[in-house]
């Protein structure tokens, strides 16, 4: 088989084998595209896909061929829903694969460091105590507070060992979940459920200018994550042989997990907590394509993509009402995950 | 400067209270073969580390093709010396390609990844160890010998003057051992290579360098009280430099692993035996 001309992401590789692995990759790769189709066409206003992209054209080229409450619904209340889901989805699952080569850990997702606690923490004062405090920047502001008090509790001589970082994002949680703890209680009842359902995660309150104050920071997060993904491999090899070969170890870890962290926290804000998502979705494109950051960082992007949209979809349409995303992605995608790691051979970490 | 590429002036280094190494000097050609030897505990790791600027020494200056090290950062330092670690453990089932490709780290810049130019240079050094066919193979599958060689080879991706290995052959079986040494001979001998090696078995040294180091333990021997008043630090960690033969004779060998041993002469080779 002639490999030589290939590029990196279909040169035969660990992960699936060979004609299957790039199968499955150019499959992912694309399908963020009719995921998003699928999307818009969903819905308590019922379209066809002909419908949907009918809908688009005749707002390019300026007619009116539909009712104007079609193109509220699609264009106000679906669009900034189906793009939020997928943006987050995207930047949560790169910020996912790119802290598990950072850490060198299996078991890490973006929220490692203390950043879901704080942000529900930050959330559960906004909405309880301080209502005066805008509920997004809150949550944004104090998840990346405990991720910086994680990781400047477990930085020591100029360098921040893997372990250290790991048991001060533990600690740096556990702090905050008793502080979030101590808001439920004393909170009234009609505060205590939206606390709680902030939590479990929902796009049911993304809007346009909600979107836009955050689409920024998600996509220049995950662009230079995605650029930098090669030195990913240098320091998955280790922390001394990274040096060795010249490589300014402590300055890329910074940068990954500034990134990370900014990316999870705007995710955070706008959607709440979404489980399991940063952790699963980076292994399943391991198992897929090996793992070789080059190709695992934007194929984690795209599968994450389509993945938390196609888990919105769930939650909006499914049911009569909304279901929060974290009982999904928990429900659907635990076991999901776990047939997978039964079924293929090369796990993508031993 | 062209024929010593690196030159350790009274190298000394401590971890918290213990003094781990002595006063240590010594200078290495260019394309030498330098082994450093000693027992358990005398420090050749770190002195290895500090050479690598893994490590920062409490006392003395390592002069690396003339220039400091304390002035010199890690991608300057990567140009030119390039290590290998002991044992080496992986989480990633890489491929072996993917491996040597972090190697050439010094030489992709910072929004790049590496380009087909250096997949070229890997493949030939591949062909260089004769390990070109595990191109594709996953470095968790490979054997110990198999999986060194690697990590050799992407030592060498680096394009450096000087390889700094830290016993390349511990955890291997015999045959491998003769591999992984007559390869790294080989290298010294075709490219000019300067090698510097830690290793155990005073015979390999014997065998395959140019000059060998050998030093002394610092820490005190077992049932002495390191704070008695009687105990005193030996002056520096080494007790000989130079000729592997002037260095390793049973004298030495005798003060540095306690051991008692004969000299064989065979075949134009030089053996040493523990004394019976």
């Amino acid at each position: 088989m002639a490999v030589r001309r290939l590029p990196a992401a279909l040169r035969a590789g660990t992960g699936l084998p060979g004609g299957w692995r790039t199968v499955a990759i150019v499959a992912i790769a694309l399908s963020p595209i009719p995921a998003f189709v699928f999307s818009m066409l969903l819905g308590s206003y019922g379209l066809s896909v002909g419908d949907v992209f009918g809908i688009i054209w005749s707002r390019i080229i300026g007619t009116e061929a539909y009712e104007s409450t079609v193109y509220a619904v699609f264009f106000d209340i679906r669009l900034p829903r189906v793009l939020s889901a997928m943006l987050v989805g995207m930047s949560i699952s790169v910020a996912g694969a790119a802290l598990q080569g950072v850490l060198r850990n299996p078991l890490v997702d973006p929220y490692i460091l203390g950043l879901s606690s704080g942000a529900a923490f930050g959330a559960a004062l906004a909405i309880a105590v301080l209502p005066w405090l805008p509920l997004q920047l809150s949550a944004f502001l104090f998840g990346l507070l405990a991720m910086g008090i994680a990781y400047s509790m477990a930085r020591s001589g100029g360098r921040v060992p893997i372990v250290s970082l790991i048991l001060s994002g533990v600690i740096t949680s556990a702090i905050f979940t008793a502080l979030l703890s101590i808001v439920q209680i004393s909170a009234h009842e009609r505060s205590l459920q939206t606390i709680v359902r902030w939590i479990m995660g929902s796009f049911n309150a993304v809007t346009w200018s909600l979107l836009s104050t955050s689409w920024f920071l998600m996509v220049l997060g995950t662009i230079v994550m995605i650029a930098l993904r090669w030195r990913l491999n240098v320091l998955a090899l280790g922390d001394d042989e990274a040096r060795s070969s010249g490589m300014n170890v402590e300055r890329y870890k910074v940068v990954f997990i500034l990134c990370a962290a900014l990316v999870s926290a705007v995710g955070v804000s706008i959607a709440g907590i979404v489980a399991l998502v940063g952790l699963i979705v980076p292994h399943m494109a391991r198992m897929i394509a090996g793992p070789d950051h080059r190709t695992l960082l934007p194929l984690s992007a795209a599968l994450g993509a389509t993945y938390l949209v196609l888990v919105d979809d769930i939650a909006r349409a499914a049911l009569g009402y909304e279901v929060p995303l974290s009982i999904i992605t928990t429900l659907i995608g635990a076991p999901f995950f776990w047939l997978l790691l039964r079924s293929t051979k090369a796990s993508g970490w031993e | 400067m062209n024929q010593v590429i690196l030159e350790v002036e009274g190298i000394s280094a401590r971890y918290g209270d213990v003094t781990v190494l002595q006063d240590v000097s010594f200078a290495v050609p260019r394309g030498a073969i330098v082994t450093l030897l000693g027992p358990n505990g005398c420090g050749k790791t770190t002195l290895l580390r500090i050479i690598g600027k893994l490590l920062a020494p409490s006392a003395g200056r390592v002069r690396v093709a003339g220039q400091d090290l304390a002035t010199m950062n890690q991608p300057e330092l990567a140009r030119i010396v390039a290590s290998v670690a002991q044992g080496h453990r992986t989480s990633f089932p890489f491929t072996v390609m993917d491996t040597l490709l972090t190697g050439r780290m010094p030489y992709v810049s910072v929004f790049a990844s590496p380009r087909q130019a250096d997949v070229l240079l890997c493949r030939d050094m591949l062909d260089w160890f004769g390990i070109r066919h595990l191109e594709h193979k996953a470095i968790t599958k490979l054997s110990g010998g198999e999986r060194q060689l690697v990590m050799i080879a992407r030592a060498l991706a680096q394009e450096p003057r000087m390889l700094l290995l830290d016993e390349p052959t511990t955890f291997l079986d015999l045959r491998n051992q003769v591999r992984v040494l007559d390869t790294i001979d080989r290298l010294a001998r075709a490219q000019d290579l300067t090698v510097l090696m830690t290793i155990h078995d005073p015979n390999q040294a014997l065998a395959y360098a140019d000059r060998a180091v050998l030093l002394r333990r610092l820490a005190p021997l077992e049932g002495i009280d390191p704070a008695a008043a009687d105990h005193r630090l030996p002056a520096t960690s080494t007790i000989a430099t130079g000729d592997p033969v002037v260095v390793l004779d049973p004298v030495n060998v005798m003060e540095a692993y306690g051991v008692a041993v004969d000299v064989i002469e065979h075949a134009h080779r030089r053996l040493l035996v523990p004394s019976d």
